[in-house]
């Protein structure tokens, strides 16, 4: 809660700093933002080994858990696929690799901008960056609030699979405490979150 | 590369990569069994897979250690640099202010899509996938 603050407070400051027109050229050269990713991908992979995680599912993964995240990345897939038909809405394409960010903002938004010119055009990218950005903040954020009314209305499941990526850290002591055996669920909401973690860039990479 | 604002420079070498493509069709002076361009493609496009299975392998293989424990720290300041970057360029882009507000409506949209399609198929998957089992 207080990273994503903090994350979209940076984000802010620097479009405020952008509107100044008084950037400095070092801040825009495209090799900042290569450099930067490739080290949080690294730091990424490095939490990923080193952490609890992976040696708790190793001893408790059972294959039919792989289902759940695999109905999150298609439920959240096709219903924004949808989304491409409602007037003013962008290409499915480009609806497509905003909702394969399945609410991790920081590595989608950052892919987007860094792999899509190439096929989108420089201005395209830019932009599905910034929306790749806010809609997976929103799904975190919604997520966050809403885990509890979601386990009640639409059972525990749901409420994993709402939470994208976020069931593993942000979201999982919000699942946990709103079902009824809940520590039961935190296996399952690792896997769902590690599956997903890896599938992000894959699937952004697929829509470019 | 990325969300640079459009800088004619920027633009021109984006769009026309003259120098590239003089001088590929006849490359392979460097001997390599794969073309040259292949490989980088590859490397480009598996980038992103390639170093997280590197992380991943070093996280493991060094876990013991205290300070890599700590690396998970490190993610957060990045993100915000990123994320710190990538809005200056934003806002330096006059064209990008001006399509703010459609932006913020769109990406409303796809989070809410996105909510509704995961509590859809989850539901659907806990009435008739997970239920066999007598739960879990």
């Amino acid at each position: 809660m207080k990273g994503t603050l903090l994350a979209f407070g940076c984000f802010a400051a620097g479009i405020a700093l952008g509107l100044t027109q008084a950037v400095p050229a070092w801040l825009l050269r495209p090799e900042l933002p290569a450099l930067l990713l490739s080290l949080l991908i690294l730091t990424v992979g490095i939490g990923l080994g080193a952490g609890e995680e992976l040696r708790h599912i190793r001893t408790t993964f059972r294959p039919h858990m792989l289902l759940l995240p695999l109905c999150t990345i298609g439920g959240t897939l096709l219903f924004t696929a949808a989304g491409a038909l409602l007037p003013g809405m962008r290409p499915a394409a480009e609806c497509l690799a905003v909702g394969s960010g399945f609410g991790y903002y920081s590595l989608s938004s950052v892919l987007i901008a860094e792999l899509y010119p190439a096929t989108f055009g420089i201005q395209t990218a830019a932009e599905l960056s910034a929306v790749a950005l806010v809609a997976n903040v929103v799904r975190e954020l919604v997520a966050l609030f809403c885990t509890p009314l979601f386990t009640r209305r639409f059972g525990s499941l749901a409420a994993i699979s709402a939470a994208g990526i976020n069931s593993m850290d942000v979201c999982l002591p919000r699942i946990v405490d709103s079902a009824r055996s809940g520590s039961e669920l935190i296996p399952l909401c690792i896997c769902h979150g590690l599956v997903l973690e890896v599938s992000v860039p894959l699937l952004i990479r697929l829509f470019g | 590369m990325r969300a640079s604002p459009p800088h004619p420079a920027a633009n021109h070498t984006a769009i026309h990569p003259q120098s590239h493509t003089e001088t590929s069709p006849h490359d392979d002076a460097c001997g390599c069994v794969v073309p040259c361009d292949v490989t980088k493609h590859a490397v480009k496009m598996f980038r992103i897979l390639i170093l997280l299975i590197i992380g991943t392998a070093v996280g493991y293989l060094t876990r013991r250690n205290r300070l890599v424990r700590r690396t998970g720290h490190l993610a957060q300041p990045i993100v915000c640099a990123l994320l710190f970057s990538f809005g200056a360029s934003l806002g330096s882009d006059r064209q990008m202010v001006e399509r703010f507000a459609d932006f913020g409506g769109q990406a409303l949209l796809l989070a809410l899509l996105g909510i509704a399609g995961s509590l859809t198929a989850a539901a659907i998957a806990e009435r008739y996938l997970f239920r066999k089992g007598g739960g879990r």
